[in-house]
C-alpha cells in the first residue's frame, strides 16, 4: 500500500515578512508518479521541505497516508525515501559505511535491491563519498534511498546533477517501483526531457500557489507527446 | 540507536580519541613532580569535548566532511527522540573532561580539601549540569549564527548579533558566578542555591536548543 497526500490550505511563511506557499490544496492520490513544475522561486523546494517536515504550515493540515505529517511521531516517515541535493554526507565515509549507517533506519530495508542497484547505478561500495563526483554521491543516495523499498518516494531536484544515463536510470527505476508496486512519487525538477514517458500527473506552481495535480492528459490537451516541453514551457509563461 | 550512532563517532573520530589517549599517557608521568599537573589536561579535553559539535548538529550549508542536517532530519526517528541522542551523543566526547574532574574532586588536592563528601558530589554534580549547558548553548548559538547570516540587511544582523551576545554574556555571567561561589563556599545553602539556579539556566537552554534546531 502507498502513500497518499492531502494539502488543505497551507500557508507557509520563511519570516513574518516573507511568505512561501499560499493557501496550498490539493490532493496526490496513491500511485501517482506526480512531477512538480514551476519557475525558479516557484516554491517547489518549500513544498517538498513541507511535506518531509523540514518546514511547518503556520495556517492549514497535511497527511500522508492519512496521518499527521507535521506530527513529531510521525510514523510514516520510515516509508519515505528523500532524495536531495541537500543531503550530504561525512566525505570520509564510504558507500558501503554510509548504506549501512543508513539500513539501520529502515525496517524495510532490501539488501538484494541494494546489490542490484550498486550494479545498475555503477556504483563502487569501497569509494570514498568525499573522492566522488556530485552526480555520483547522488547516484549512491538514490541506492540508499530506494533500497529501504519505499511507499513514497520525494525527490528535490537531484535530476539536475545526473547526467545523462544517471537520470536515464534513476527515471526507469523509479517508473519501474511506481508500476510494480503502486509506489507514490513526486519529482520536483526543471528538466523536462522525457518526463512525460515517465510521470502520470503534473504539479503547476507558480508563486507559491498551485490548484491540483492534473493528468498528463489534461495538461496535454491533444497536443502530441513530444511537444510537451513546448506545452510546459507555455503554461509556466503564461501563469 | 544510540549506540548505532556512537559506534559510528568513535569511528570517524577516532584520530580525536588518538590524540587524548596520547596526551593523557604523556601527562601522568607529571604527577610525580607536581600533584595538580593533570589540571593541565583540562585544555586538550575541553577541545576534544566541543570539536565534534558541528558534526552531531549537522550543517545546514554544503561541507564535505560534515552530515547535513536535511540528512539527519529525514532520518525516520522522532526529532526530540534524535535531539536527545545529540546531546547523549556530546556528552561521550565530555566524558575525558568528567573523568578528570571526578579524579581531582575525589583525590586529596588543595583545592578540595575543605569541602566535605556531599559538597564535592554536588559540585560534580554541577560541573555535569554546566556541562550539558555548554553543549546547548554551543548548539543554540551554532544556529543561531545560521539564522543571523541569512539576513540581507546589516543592520538587522548587526541587531541580531548584540541581542545574541547580551543574552550569553548574561548567561555566562550566571554560570561563571555560579562556579565561582561553589569553588569559593562552604556553605550548605550557597551551593545547593547555586546548583538550582544552574539547572534551571542549563533546562531553559536545552528546550531553546531543541526546539531551534528542530526548527533549523
Amino acid at each position: 500500500m502507498s502513500l497518499a497526500i492531502e494539502l488543505k490550505s497551507i500557508d507557509v511563511f520563511a519570516n513574518k515578512d516573507k511568505q512561501l506557499l499560499y493557501n496550498l490544496s490539493f490532493d496526490i492520490a496513491q500511485g501517482q508518479f506526480v512531477a512538480v513544475l514551476g519557475e525558479n522561486g516557484a516554491g517547489k523546494t518549500s513544498l517538498l521541505d513541507l511535506l518531509m517536515g523540514f518546514r511547518r504550515p503556520a495556517k492549514g493540515s497535511i497527511t500522508i497516508g492519512g496521518l499527521n505529517a507535521s506530527d513529531d511521531n510521525w510514523p510514516q516517515r520510515a516509508s519515505i525515501a528523500y532524495l536531495s541535493e541537500k543531503v550530504d554526507i561525512p566525505g570520509d565515509w564510504s558507500v558501503r559505511e554510509f548504506l549501512s549507517f543508513n539500513q539501520h533506519f529502515f525496517s524495510n530495508y532490501d539488501k538484494a535491491s541494494e546489490a542490484r542497484l550498486l550494479r545498475e547505478f555503477k556504483v563502487e561500495p569501497s569509494a570514498r563519498l568525499g573522492g566522488m563526483s556530485a552526480g555520483e554521491i547522488r547516484r549512491a543516495q538514490i541506492v540508499a534511498g530506494l533500497s529501504a523499498n519505499p511507499k513514497l518516494i520525494i525527490i528535490d531536484e537531484i535530476t539536475a546533477v545526473l547526467d545523462i544515463v544517471g537520470r536515464r536510470l534513476l527515471m526507469r527505476e523509479l517508473a519501474r517501483i511506481n508500476k510494480e508496486h503502486s509506489t507514490t512519487v513526486v519529482l520536483a525538477t526543471n528538466i523536462l526531457e522525457d518526463l512525460q514517458n515517465y510521470i502520470s500527473h503534473i504539479l503547476m506552481m507558480s508563486a507559491g500557489k498551485s490548484s491540483r495535480a492534473e493528468s498528463l492528459t489534461e495538461v496535454l490537451r491533444g497536443k502530441a507527446s513530444h511537444e510537451f516541453s513546448q506545452v510546459i514551457a507555455d503554461r509556466l509563461e503564461t501563469t | 540507536m544510540i549506540t548505532h550512532f556512537i559506534f559510528r563517532d568513535l569511528k570517524s573520530n577516532r584520530i580525536y580519541w588518538l590524540i587524548t589517549l596520547i596526551v593523557t599517557l604523556l601527562a601522568i608521568p607529571a604527577v610525580y613532580f607536581h600533584g595538580d599537573a593533570l589540571l593541565l589536561l583540562f585544555y586538550p579535553y575541553f577541545f576534544m569535548s566541543i570539536s565534534p559539535l558541528a558534526g552531531l548538529i549537522g550543517s545546514r550549508w554544503r561541507a564535505q566532511h560534515v552530515m547535513s542536517r536535511h540528512y539527519l532530519l529525514s532520518l525516520p526517528v522522532s526529532r526530540i527522540k534524535l535531539f536527545r541522542i545529540i546531546q547523549l551523543r556530546a556528552f561521550v566526547f565530555q566524558i575525558p573532561l568528567y573523568l578528570l574532574l571526578t579524579y581531582v574532586i575525589f583525590t586529596d588536592s588543595e583545592c578540595t580539601l575543605r569541602f566535605n563528601q556531599l559538597q564535592l558530589l554536588s559540585i560534580l554534580l554541577g560541573s555535569l549540569i554546566a556541562g550539558n549547558w555548554f553543549i546547548n548553548l554551543a548548539v543554540d548559538n551554532a544556529i543561531a549564527y545560521e539564522a543571523i547570516g541569512s539576513h540581507q540587511v546589516p543592520v538587522k544582523r548587526i541587531k541580531l548579533w548584540i541581542a545574541l551576545f547580551a543574552r550569553m554574556l548574561i548567561e555566562i555571567l550566571i554560570i561563571g558566578g555560579t562556579v565561582y561561589l561553589l569553588q569559593s563556599s562552604g556553605a550548605n545553602a550557597v551551593i545547593y542555591a547555586t546548583l538550582a539556579v544552574s539547572s534551571v539556566i542549563a533546562v531553559v537552554r536545552y528546550k531553546s536548543a531543541q526546539l531551534a534546531w528542530i526548527r533549523s
